[in-house]
């Protein structure tokens, strides 16, 4: 008996990305990348050199890896969406399941597990090395500090948030390299609009408009969820910042689908 | 055929391979084009209101100064000589680190002349700060120096101990003597300040500019002063004609959080006068710098050229053209240095019309928002300082499109070269803004992201967020072209070693 369509498609998807060596080499990049500055940000942090009252939000530092590691994750975005036409393997693809709709689906449906997959392991491994290291440089239940737990509302929050982060992100990945059918078009542009944000913020010395662009950048924005402490201080709340990036990530999505549909497979 | 014939066809060959993809061509308008718009958008982003600061003093020729100081005087008409002896100037340390608030802060050493304790004589047009002046004087630990109008500086001798100066003033000129015993005296320079009326105030004085502390990290900056004051004992004071002393605090001096303002004093007896006071006189330009402000955009052409300078090495490997290169070009490093030349001074044209651009649309906006003089003096292209930035900035831009090129041309992978070029220049910057203090130096001193620093025209300084204004622009080309040195013989060793 064969399994329904979308399924199918997304079978096929899957073992595409499967096979290819690089998706498993990028995925291992995204999380050596989180944890191991995640690693080296929370081994550099001594609560002697804490000003008191220290008020280090210490999960967003421990989480404050993913910056690095998203990076392993929308090369797999983008190449999962474009390498095709590189390749040409797109004429085949569209032959066997010519529905453009499901292929699409089931390019995004693998990505999304992929990426959220990623993003489990490299939220794991960053709290556990957090969890690890910080009291043994001074950060202790005695001076305020309990060991990073998911137990904590704030911090479970965090970690979920991190791991729907990187979720979004893979999907605005894809979507941008669907409708610009170049790997190097659509990397930069991500990156682009990943990073170029927080820099232009620090060309600009009016704190309203730093205000303005901190809030509509796709990764300060995204990434407020991994605040546990002085909330008040954010430029915008921490799921409605989730929801500024899928905002980002609907319309690079919506965009690359409604180009799919109506151009030729080059 | 010979070489020397065949390069300049080389050169065209790689040139026509560079304008014949349109979506190349496209991309570096779109490089321009980004550059400006971008620059031109965020320029509304910044404001100043420096002009408007009580404290603001504006120098003889309209620039920002700061003119604090105790001075004892008398006023003089027309010409004159007065002799010091400064026995002896002991300044009060400041510690290298305090506690300001929350933030442990660390001492910025100044080593500009302006900016040392000093104990000497001068010349002033009046006692309003900011007014025409001409000066010599010991400092605690640069010698001496004289200096006129808050930007002119001559250095005399090294001396540290007790020293005879001499001013002498003959019409519209100034000069400057230094003696080690009254006796046989050398001549340090002659100023003619700007304004000197035939009446002047003349008279000894001390100054001691404020200790700087500095904090940053974690995308913010902030700077704290702590005043430091100054004591000399002057003697063999002599004038020309003798009148009575007055002495006077020049300058507003900001209270202290215990509310007292400790402006200086000063004691006679015998002759010798013992004078203590606190202030700097020199240059004052804020920090904050209007060429950085109007190329914003430089970041986001930026990108564009990366992927340009990567496609235009990995597509050779594509379409397997570059056995075709090859076999019309078998010297393999000298199609490098063709697709180098042709890459680099294309990026070069645009980053440079990007740049000026951006030049000439933010600079009236920054006006707008408060950027005038006295405290940013307009900036014109013929400025020796702007012309450096936009010159640099471009070569900047060049260099990174080159270096993506032999990233390119090194892992024959778009994806792969792109991802790590961008992150090679935005990567640092993002690290730069939350690591701590000086750290970040380091990355701008070795990773493609000290490149920013090309588009500062001040000097370098720790006091602000972005990481790149803490090295001088030419150290941050000077990182860039290690760079694309490095690089591309990389590049150029894998390619004779590796099959095509």
């Amino acid at each position: 008996m064969m399994a329904p369509r979308p399924l199918r498609a997304f079978r096929a998807e899957w073992t595409k990305l499967r096979t290819l060596p690089s998706t498993g080499w990028l995925m291992l990049l995204a999380i050596a990348g989180t944890v191991g500055l995640g690693f080296a940000i929370t081994g550099s942090l001594e609560y002697a050199h804490c000003e008191s009252p220290c008020a280090l939000d210490l999960t967003k530092l421990s989480l404050a890896g993913i910056r690095l590691g998203q990076v392993g994750i929308v090369v797999l975005a983008v190449l999962t969406a474009t390498a095709e036409y590189s390749t040409r393997t797109i004429q085949p693809t569209l032959m066997a399941v010519p529905r453009r709709f499901l292929v699409v689906l089931g390019k995004l449906g693998v990505l999304a597990v992929l990426g959220v997959a990623t993003g489990v392991l490299a939220v794991a491994g960053s709290l556990t090395a957090g969890r690890t290291m910080l009291p043994g440089n001074g950060f202790t239940v005695a001076h305020g500090f309990p060991a990073l737990s998911l137990a904590d509302d704030l911090t479970r929050r965090a970690a979920i948030g991190t791991v729907l982060y990187i979720g979004l992100v893979a999907l605005l990945g894809a979507g941008l390299g669907l409708l610009l059918r170049d790997t190097a078009g659509a990397l930069t542009g991500v990156f682009a609009l990943l990073y170029g944000s927080p820099v232009v913020a620090m060309f600009v010395s009016d704190p309203r408009w730093q205000h303005r662009i901190h809030r509509f950048s796709p990764m300060d924005a995204g990434l407020t969820i991994q605040s546990t402490r002085n909330l008040a201080a954010e430029h915008i709340g921490p799921w409605a910042g989730l929801g500024v990036l899928s905002l980002y990530a609907a319309a690079a999505v919506i965009a690359g689908l409604i180009a799919f549909q109506l151009r030729d497979a080059g | 055929m010979t070489a020397r014939e065949s390069f300049p066809r080389l050169l065209l060959a790689e040139w026509t391979k560079l304008r014949s993809v349109s979506r190349w061509v496209i991309t570096l308008l779109g490089a321009a084009a980004l550059t400006i718009g971008l620059s031109y958008l965020a320029a509304s982003g910044n404001k100043t209101n420096i002009n408007e600061h009580a404290d603001f003093v504006s120098g003889p020729h309209g620039e920002p100064v700061a003119d604090t100081f105790y001075f004892v005087h008398q006023r003089i008409t027309g010409d004159t000589t007065l002799t010091v002896r400064v026995a002896s100037l002991t300044p009060e340390p400041a510690p290298r680190a305090v506690q300001m608030g929350p933030d442990q802060m660390t001492k910025l050493e100044d080593p500009s002349p302006f900016a040392q304790p000093a104990a000497g004589i001068m010349i002033k047009d009046g006692t309003q700060p900011g007014s025409s002046y001409a000066s010599v004087m010991l400092t605690a630990a640069q010698g001496v120096h004289m200096q006129w109008d808050f930007d002119a500086d001559r250095k005399g001798s090294a001396s540290s101990g007790a020293r005879w100066l001499r001013l002498v003033r003959s019409g519209n000129t100034i000069t400057g003597y230094e003696s080690a015993d009254g006796a046989a005296w050398q001549k340090i320079g002659t100023a003619t300040p700007k304004n000197l009326p035939s009446t002047v105030e003349i008279g000894f004085y001390v100054s001691s500019p404020a200790a700087v502390y500095t904090t940053r990290g974690a995308g913010n900056s902030s700077t704290g002063e702590r005043r430091t004051r100054a004591e000399a004992v002057l003697d063999n004071v002599h004038l020309g004609s003798g009148g009575t002393w007055h002495a006077d605090a020049i300058g507003r001096v900001m209270p202290t959080d215990k509310g007292e303002v400790p402006t200086g004093r000063f004691t006679e007896a015998d002759g010798v006068f013992t004078v203590s006071g606190t202030g700097k006189v020199g240059p004052q330009p804020p920090d904050d710098d209007m060429m950085e402000a109007a190329l914003i955009g430089v970041i986001a052409g930026l990108m564009a050229l990366i992927a340009i300078g990567v496609l235009y090495a990995t597509s050779e490997y594509r379409r397997g053209m570059i056995r075709t290169t090859f076999a019309a070009t078998p010297r393999r490093g000298r199609v490098l240095a063709a697709k180098a030349i042709v890459l680099g001074s294309t990026s070069f044209l645009v980053g440079l019309v990007g740049v000026v651009g951006s030049f000439l649309l933010a600079i009236p906006i920054l006006r707008k928002q408060g950027f005038t003089p006295p405290g940013f003096p307009r900036p014109s292209l013929m400025d020796d300082s702007v012309l450096r930035t936009l010159l640099l900035t471009a070569a900047f831009m060049a260099g990174v499109a080159v270096v993506g090129l032999a990233i390119g041309l090194l892992l024959r992978h778009s994806a792969a070269a792109i991802t790590i070029t961008i992150v090679l220049v935005l990567g640092p910057l993002i690290a730069g803004m939350i690591l701590p203090g000086t750290s970040p130096k380091w990355l701008m001193y070795t990773t493609l992201a000290g490149g920013m620093a090309t588009q500062r025209a001040k000097p370098p300084t720790i006091t602000l967020a972005e990481p790149w204004a803490m090295i001088g622009p030419w150290a941050g080309i000077g990182v860039v072209a290690a760079w694309v040195a490095v690089t591309l013989g990389l590049a150029w060793w894998q390619l004779r070693k590796r099959d095509a």
